[in-house]
Parts: C-alpha cells; structure tokens; sequence
C-alpha cells in the first residue's frame, strides 16, 4: 500500500537578495495513515519550509525546485492553485504555532469554524453551525454553544489552540500539520494539547506530521523523527531508534545538550560553534563544521544517504553499512 | 537580623500591585497582584531557580527585588540592609552590585551600539579606569564570555542569538556584580546553544562567585543549574525547596502536575501524567483561598476559604498547601 504522503527529494530555493538560497535540500520521508512523524531541528533547518512545501502556502519568493509531493499517490507540485484549495483544509489540515495571530480577530469562533465547514462539505449554514459545535465539544471545550459567538481575544491561549485544532479537524482531513502546536503555550496546557492530538489521532486515525523544535515533546508523541539539520535531513528512523542508538552526530550531540530531569552533571554537552547562515552553507556536509568527528573529506564532499541498522542517516561514518 | 549570615538577599512579604486604567465603566481601577507577599531568601554564591507558567509573576518578582519597578510594598534585605528605603545616590552605588541578563538578546542590544560602546557604557557611568583601561576589560570580558576580540567594532546585528546572549552576559558582569537576575536568559536559544551559554553562564558563577536568580518557564534548564528552587503560580510562592528535594518528592499539588507535564526526551519511561485540568485563573480576578484550588484535584472547602501559608515540611523544604500531610 503507497503512503499517505510522501515526499521525496524536496528543493525548496528562495530568492533572495544575495542570491538564491536553497532553504530545504532534498528533504525525502513519508507518513502513513494514523502515524505521527515528527520533524525535529533548530531555527533555520527547514522544518517550516517543509511544511509550508507540502501546503504550497510558500511566500512568492520561494518555489520548490526540485523532488515530488504525492498525497495518496496523487502529485501536489505543480498542481493548479484550484485544484490546490480543494486539498488545504480538506485533505491536508494545518495547525499554527501562534492561535492568536492565527485566527481572525474580528470574526466570532462560530464564524471562523463553519468556513471551512461550509467551503468542503457542502453544508448549509445550520448544518455547518451543528457540526462545528460537534468538533469544539470533540476537542474539549466547554459550553460549546457559547464560544461559538465569542472572539478569539475572548479565550484563553489554550482555548485558542483547542479551537486551532477543532478547525483543522472540521473535515476530518487524512493528514494534519501541526507546526510547533505547543511552543507558546505554559507546560500544563502543552500536556492537553499533546493528549488532545494524541486522541483525535486514536479516534480518527488522523496521520499528523509533527513539527517542533523540542526533543521532549516528539519522544512523548511521535512514531518516526526525521532530524534536520540546516535544510538537510540528517537522520529518519523510529523513535526508539532515534532516541536509544542515535547514529548521526548532529543527533548524538543535540540528545547530549539536553539537560536531563533525572541526572545531574556539572556541565552540559555541547554542539560547538552554530548554524551555518544560509548563504553561507559549507560545500560539504553542512554539519562538518562543527562535527566532533569531521574530516577533510566532510569538508568538500557531500554524504548520501546510507543504511544504518533501522535508519537511514546521512554521515560518512555509516558509509559501508547495509 | 538573621542567625543565618549566609544569606544575601531575603524578601519579606514582597509585593508588586499593577493598577488597571479607571474607564466609564469601572469607576473601582482593577488591580492584578502579581507578585503577592512574597518571602524568599537567596543565599550567597548559589542559584535560586523561580519557575512557573506566564503571568505568575516570576519576571516581575525579579525586577521589584532590584528596583527597575518600584515594590508596592514589603521589604527587600540585601546583606541585611532593606534597599527599597535607599535614596536614589545609595541606590545608585547599589546598582553596581545588582545586574540583569534578559531574555531576548535581540531587543536588549541597542541596535545602533557597538560591542565595546555596549559593553563599556556601565564603565563610564561609574567612571571606573582611564579610556585605556577600560578598553582592557572590555578585552577582558569578551575572551571571558568567548568571543573573539576582533569582534569589538561590530553591530549587534551581525551576531547569532548564542553571540548576542554573551555579550548580555559581559555587560551584566563586566561591573563585578554580585547578585544577577537571570531573566528566561536561554528561553530563546536553540538547544545546542543554549547547552553552550548554559556552561558559560556556571563557569562564570564559578570564577566570581555570583549569586543568581535564575527565571525560566523550562524546568528542566531550571533542574540543570540550580541549587535550591521556587515554584511560583498567581503571584504566591507554592513551593521552595533544596533542587534534589524538589524534583524526587514534590509535595505541592501543583509541582507534582507541573512536573509530570514536562515532556521527557526518552522514549522508554512513560509516566503517569497528572492533566491539569483548565487554564490558570485570570490575575485581575484570582479565586479565593489558595489560588489553585480551581484546578486542583485535591482541593477541599477549606482550600476555598483560606489562604494557605508556605510552611517548613522538612529542612529546606517548604509549602503553601493546607493539604501537604495528607498528600505526602
């Protein structure tokens, strides 16, 4: 059976001032139905860009240059904005960082939510105002009659990302993105929201793909990482892989500088130096700078992807591995 | 004063009220305690981590100790001595010994500075060497904090995040302080950086001998360098207790709900997750009683009612919660 989404070789450039840049640098994984794939990497490797590929919402000085995007077999680059519409919000769902910049200010809870409601279901607009009461109860809000007339300001930050949610699960979309789902929100409220998409996955068998900067969150949620590292993937294998036998030394070095709950150390790991600017990516591997096992040959050459035990990593180091 | 002449700092029954605008419809102006009789001692040379969720006040806590906003009441005992009744020329010598990193190393940079007018200007306000001498310490510092000399004519602009959070950091020491306010220091790093300024930031505490109040929403960076930790929520102290104490045997409803909320980056321990349920209560309208009783699955009548004192439960170890024994 194909995947639900697969992505392979992605390119994404952006033109830019100085030139162009290539953001995300053949970028390939795939999502299957009722799995959460969790895209992790500092600011600046991509893990936006991706997501922003896979929904063509991508700004008009960026284009994707190269790789497929095929949802159910079906390819979405190249696709005609029409068609396009059809898909966002229908089949592919996003959930955004930030609820408050997200949603509309001036339009009530009730408004926003039967949009969608409205747009890909064919309802009219008692139907749609049913059914969107129906998804802020499924999402655990309280007095669901009563936010449907509220404003966005009127609700908390949790409330807010609750009704993110119940938009984007309006139409029972196949896949949901969810770009740093909880980064704004207190850790009380990220422990909802994560049991939140958690459920909604086991109910609906939702595939999410889940994108965030903190290891703790995708170990807790995820079925598959996929590690980026300066619009390259570095290492794509199952969370017990990623975690327990890391192989890529970004990886390895990125576990290492977490500070852990449950032992002390007088001082932490850490990755020298930073992330390489993006007009300035080394011609080699892009991590080799600051990789503790660097040679000259990662200097100028670019590692391919090779297998490594249940992983696929891109290192040198695993270069004889089958 | 205190028996204990190893303490540096003491608040005592420190508070901060903002008052809200008077409007045509709310003749009584609404006010938002946001820190609220707040009692908490810092020792000398140790790291007093305050954690707790946005809006309990933790940030603001740290600004009334060192008078960037004035307190609303309560004291603020420094070696003993209350600097909240100082003049503004006493203050002002005090300063030098109360310093601040902040949190966005993009906003706190005066864009249009260079690195040495950045980190020289609290040598020329204290009027500290000759022009030669500073340029000294400047040098100094900057090795001190990692980074490269050459980098003294450049523009905070052309420095990563890590790079700009270390020249915060040699403008908060470079006056040799002794008490400095951490405020969410590395709350806007990336994890590999952050691991880097981390270090630093201990390494410092180390050769100076600082003390520090160390502010963050993110528990496990709080666990990483402090010594002794206090659990903020709606303004009040929850729980203060010795790091070791605080993380193996949380005795706060609250702590124990926050702790279990945090994810782990380890896939093969699963925890028995405590779902607060609710958001916190808005400030300008806390409930009354212990302020956690709204999503406190322990909460009885009397945790409506009165309002819990934090109380010593074990040596170093202290609690606002009616129920502690009980629940222990």
């Amino acid at each position: 059976m194909a995947s639900l989404l697969s992505v392979e070789n992605l390119q994404v450039q952006f033109q830019t001032k100085k030139g162009i840049n290539t953001a995300v640098d053949g970028v390939s994984f795939s999502i299957e139905k009722g799995r959460i794939l969790g895209i992790v990497g500092e600011s600046g490797c991509g893990k936006s860009v991706t997501s922003m590929s896979i929904l063509q919402l991508l700004g008009s000085n960026a284009r994707i240059s190269g790789g497929s995007i095929k949802l159910d077999g079906k390819e979405l680059v190249g696709l005609p904005e029409k068609e396009m519409c059809k898909i966002r919000g229908n089949d592919i769902a996003m959930i955004f960082q930030d609820p408050m910049t997200a949603l509309n200010p001036t339009l009530t809870i009730g408004n926003q939510l039967m949009e969608p409601i409205m747009l890909h279901q064919n309802c009219n607009k008692k139907e749609a105002w049913t059914r969107a009461v129906d998804v802020l109860k499924r999402v655990g809000i309280a007095a669901p009659e009563k936010r449907m007339k509220e404003y966005p300001h009127q609700l908390s930050g949790g409330m807010r990302q609750r009704v993110m949610i119940a938009m984007a699960v309006s139409c029972e979309p196949r896949l949901l993105i969810a770009d740093e789902p909880t980064t704004a929100l207190d850790v009380t409220i990220q422990a909802q929201i994560l049991e939140l998409m958690c459920e909604l996955r086991e109910k609906m068998g939702t595939a999410i793909m889940l994108i965030t900067h903190d290891m703790g969150v995708v170990a807790e949620t995820a079925d598959d990482v996929l590690v980026l590292y300066a619009g390259k993937a570095v290492e794509y294998g199952s969370i017990e892989d990623i975690f327990e036998r890391p192989k890529h030394p970004y990886t390895q070095g990125l576990l290492n500088s977490i500070p852990r709950l449950d032992e002390d150390v007088e001082m932490l790991n850490t990755i020298e130096g930073t992330v390489p600017a993006p007009d300035a990516m080394p011609s080699g591997c892009r991590f080799a700078p600051r990789c503790p096992y660097g040679n000259p040959r990662c200097m100028t050459e670019k590692p391919g992807v090779y297998h490594a035990e249940n992983s696929l990593v891109s290192c040198f180091r695993y270069e004889g591995e089958k | 004063m205190s028996e204990n002449t190893n303490i540096l700092l003491e608040t005592k029954n420190l508070s901060k009220y903002f008052t809200g605008k008077k409007g045509l419809l709310n003749r009584q102006p609404a006010q938002v305690k946001a820190v609220d009789h707040v009692s908490l001692t810092v020792n000398k040379g140790e790291t007093l981590g305050l954690v707790g969720e946005s809006g309990c006040g933790k940030s603001t806590l740290g600004r009334t100790i060192l008078r960037l906003i004035p307190a609303t009441e309560g004291q603020v005992l420094y070696n003993g001595e209350d600097i909240l009744t100082y003049d503004k020329k006493k203050m002002w010598e005090m300063r030098r010994k109360l310093q601040i990193i902040f949190q966005d190393p993009y906003s706190s940079l005066n864009p249009r500075m260079t690195v040495y007018d950045l980190i020289s200007a609290p040598l020329e306000v204290y009027k500290i060497g000759t022009k030669a001498e500073r340029r000294e310490m400047v040098e100094e510092i900057l090795q001190e904090v990692g980074l490269d000399k050459q980098y003294l004519n450049r523009f905070p602009h052309e420095f990563s995040g890590g790079q700009r959070q270390r020249i915060g950091i040699a403008r908060a020491l470079i006056l040799n302080p002794e008490f400095v306010v951490c405020d969410e220091a590395v709350s806007a790093l990336d994890v590999s950086v952050r691991a880097q300024v981390l270090n630093l930031m201990r390494n410092m505490q180390q050769k100076k001998n600082l003390t520090y109040l160390f502010i963050s929403h993110d528990l496990s960076v709080v666990r990483h360098i402090s010594d002794r930790i206090a659990v903020m929520y709606l303004g009040s102290v929850a729980e203060v207790a010795e790091k070791a104490q605080l993380y193996s045997n949380p005795m706060h409803p609250y702590t124990k709900a926050l702790l279990s909320a945090i994810p782990l980056p380890d896939v093969k321990k699963k925890r028995q997750r405590i779902i607060l349920q609710g958001d916190v209560p808005s400030a300008y309208n806390p409930p009354s009683g212990c302020k956690f009783h709204t999503r406190c699955p322990y909460a009885t009548d009397r945790c409506k009612q009165e309002i819990p004192v934090l109380r010593q439960m074990e040596k170093g170890h202290q609690v606002a919660c009616h129920r502690a024994e009980e629940l222990m």
